[in-house]
């Protein structure tokens, strides 16, 4: 059967119609120039559907304030890695994307991306990592934890993953990852676990089926249900911006500073501050008072250990 | 203030009583057991569901269990919990505490339950299902080659099934209310049907007992009733044309009754014209005298039957009207004969059978006739009067005195027989006739009081 080239012409252009409004998927497509009028913000997608419930308010927010600097629109874009992130930023598909200092240096040692705000995410400014262990565990230091396995978060995070290597590193451990508790830590070596999930760390260590886990403070003081006391806290890190906003290198200035302009002044507009409610209970956005070199000092400073990841 | 009027159920009311009654009793019932059924089967449903449900979910976790994967058992009870009926789910480890409700505050982690049901899902070995009127809980244990290393359990809000059961009630409600319309409705049918055409009866009885037999009562349905009509309309006229059969036997009878009167009292003044002619043309005083009361008791007779034929009860005479009647003739037949005498008759409202009537009659007509002719001799009284009275005796007879202020009898009370013949006849016709007794009462003038029962 032969059908007309313009019917099939006018069912693409249905079906492109009819798509719904949903964050756009990346699965490793071809890199697509940014478009004018369209802002876009990223997110690395760990829980698409509670990740789009928290963007959702302050993209809209940020479409009906950016009209005037030539935004029509602002969609959402997962993405499923850090390094395909870093990619999208690149291509500038994606304008903004926040997260903590350690993938923020990542992004920016890439190239990718420039963090220009601090986000005070949960009510936060700063926050610290630390490595802690049960009372009764028999640790007393880091070096204590060699033939023992350890509970981190995931590859990308701050304090649950970057600042407790680097100090686990730095007392001579060497670490290798395992994927069950059963798996047997190799000989003359420490493990670790990725949990993904920052309460099941403290379940582990309190239940006794790790040794060690590490967490940023506020975290595990909110995970031990008033437990803190049978628990020890090993290592503590320097403290770090909670979160930071970062725009892609080669964004617009203009568009750049109706961005900044418009999301450190939401906390003093009460719908803008309903939105940063929904938005990880955000108290507000500032500048970055130092630049943000000065910013990610400490991760920085941990150089051995972020040239490892970026080589990773 | 004028009393309450009783309430009068008439046959419509009682109809549609009885109808709208029975359908309030059925329904209501219907109501109760489809709503205690359509509880029980909800509950019944829900069972099964939150059941399987419990059961599902502790299969699907064995492995994140095994692996205290807490963040993939918060995130099934999650799932679990978004949906609108759970109202909350727990892990719970082999020792019956809490790993995870679902939330990333977690607030019950490590915590065991105190309450019943709580400790039963903590020691739970088999699915089990237990609720309220609020709630209903599913516990299932969690099992690693028959290892039981926890348990789940999931709690279910009853709202929407109770919504569910409270909306199945009001369109019940509705329906009833529905039902008792359409009942009162058929039932108006029906009592048309049923109550007019029996209204239609009662209404042509009343008519018939008013005496309007060329009614008809009209029935246009074709059932028992149309036939109880027709029968009630051929009865009708069947007594139409009896009561027009015996109206006109009837006219006839009158007819003649009223020639055979009317013969009656001529022959009788035939007679009494015979008796005149007769003592008029006899020489001797007394045969004369004898003719004259003999004309004046014939005279009398005719009187009693005049009084008699004019009544309209043939069978009884009213005594008032005959007596004075009767006493002003005899005494206007003695008109001329003496000093005029004064006539009185005082009765009871009494009427006595015929031959009571006729007897008293006879009887007044000699007491009468002899107080004339002996009790006040000529010039010898101022005033002469003479009374009649018929009065009710108190013991239910009736009493007859015929009394005169005249001279009173010769040498008193007069032995039996001894009398005249008026007197004579008086006593005859008192105790033959009347079945009562006479007496002759002392003082002045003469008093005689004639007792008999009631007919």
């Amino acid at each position: 059967m032969r059908v007309p080239l313009r019917s099939l012409v006018l069912a693409a252009a249905l079906i492109a119609m009819a798509a719904p409004r949903s964050p756009a998927r990346d699965a490793g497509a071809p890199a697509e120039a940014a478009r004018p009028g369209v802002l876009v913000v990223g997110l690395v997608e760990y829980d698409t559907k509670e990740e789009v419930r928290e963007f959702r308010p302050l993209a809209d927010y940020l479409a009906a304030r950016l009209s005037g600097a030539g935004i029509r629109r602002v969609e959402i874009k997962a993405a499923r890695s850090l390094d395909r992130m870093a990619q999208l930023m690149r291509s500038g598909e994606v304008d903004l994307y926040f997260d903590s200092p350690f993938p923020a240096a990542y992004l920016s040692e890439r190239g990718s991306a420039r963090p220009f705000l601090r986000h005070w995410r949960d009510g936060l400014s700063e926050y610290r990592s630390v490595i802690f262990v049960r009372k009764d565990g028999g640790i007393d230091g880091l070096s204590g934890l060699k033939g023992h396995t350890i509970a981190l978060k995931d590859l990308f995070s701050t304090s649950g993953y970057f600042f407790p290597v680097a100090a686990l590193r730095r007392a001579g451990l060497d670490l290798t990852e395992k994927h069950s508790l059963e798996e047997p830590v190799p000989p003359g070596r420490a493990a670790y676990m990725l949990t993904h999930d920052e309460e099941m760390g403290v379940y582990w260590v309190l239940k006794g089926l790790v040794k060690a886990a590490a967490l940023d403070r506020r975290a595990l003081e909110k995970h031990a249900h008033g437990r803190m006391d049978e628990l020890k806290v090993l290592y503590e890190s320097p403290a770090v911006p909670r979160q930071l906003a970062l725009r892609r290198t080669d964004l617009d200035p203009r568009l750049a500073a109706a961005i900044e302009s418009t999301l450190t002044t939401m906390h003093q507009d009460p719908a803008g501050r309903e939105v940063l409610k929904k938005f990880h209970a955000t108290a507000k956005f500032e500048r970055l008072p130092q630049g943000p070199r000065e910013a990610l000092k400490a991760v920085y400073d941990e150089r051995p250990q972020l040239r490892r990841e970026l080589a990773r | 203030m004028t009393a309450a009027r009783p309430l009068r159920w008439g046959l419509r009311g009682k109809l549609l009583a009885f109808l709208f009654g029975s359908a309030l009793v059925f329904s209501a019932l219907m109501i109760a057991v489809d709503n205690l059924l359509e509880r029980k089967n909800d509950l019944e449903r829900m069972e099964t569901r939150v059941r399987g449900m419990a059961v599902m979910v502790a299969a699907d976790s064995v492995n994140a269990m095994a692996d205290s994967n807490l963040r993939a058992l918060r995130r099934r009870l999650r799932d679990l919990r978004e949906q609108d009926e759970v109202a909350y789910a727990y892990f719970l480890d082999a020792d019956g505490k809490v790993i995870t409700d679902g939330t990333v505050e977690n607030p019950w982690r490590d915590r065991s339950f105190t309450d019943a049901a709580g400790a039963a899902a903590a020691a739970a070995t088999a699915p089990l299902v237990r609720h309220d009127d609020d709630m209903m809980e599913a516990a299932s244990p969690v099992e690693l080659s028959d290892r039981r290393i926890g348990a789940v359990r999931v709690g279910f809000s009853l709202d929407k099934m109770n919504a569910h059961i409270r909306a199945t009630r009001r369109r019940n409600l509705v329906l009833l209310a529905a039902f008792l319309v359409a009942a009162l409705g058929f039932g108006s049918l029906m009592a048309s049907t049923l109550v007019e055409p029996i209204a239609a009866l009662a209404a042509g009885t009343r008519r018939v007992a008013a005496g309007d037999l060329g009614m008809r009562v009209e029935v246009a349905t074709n059932d028992e009733l149309a036939g109880l009509a027709e029968s009630f309309n051929a009865m009708v006229g069947r007594l139409r044309v009896s009561t027009e059969k015996l109206q006109s036997s009837v006219k006839e009878k009158e007819v003649l009754l009223r020639e055979v009167n009317h013969r009656v009292k001529n022959n009788l003044q035939v007679v009494s014209a015979l008796l005149n002619i007769q003592a008029g043309s006899t020489g001797d005083e007394k045969t004369r005298a004898a003719l004259l009361e003999c004309r004046a008791r014939v005279e009398a007779m005719s009187v009693i039957h005049s009084q008699l034929y004019r009544g309209s009860d043939a069978g009884s005479v009213e005594m008032r009207p005959f007596l004075k009647d009767l006493a002003g003739h005899v005494l206007y037949s003695f008109v001329g004969t003496g000093r005029p005498v004064s006539l009185r008759v005082h009765s009871d409202d009494l009427r006595l059978s015929t031959s009571q009537a006729i007897a008293c009659g006879l009887i007044v007509n000699e007491l009468i006739t002899n107080a004339l002719k002996y009790a006040f001799p000529r010039g010898a009284y101022a005033d002469p009067a003479i009374e009649v009275s018929l009065r009710g005796a108190p013991d239910g007879g009736t009493q007859l005195t015929v009394k005169d202020n005249g001279e009173g009898l010769p040498g008193g009370l007069p032995p039996p027989k001894a009398g005249g013949m008026g007197l004579n006849l008086v006593d005859l016709l008192a105790k033959g006739d009347l079945g009562g007794t006479v007496e002759v009462l002392s003082g002045p003038g003469t008093a005689v009081r004639v007792r008999f029962p009631s007919a």
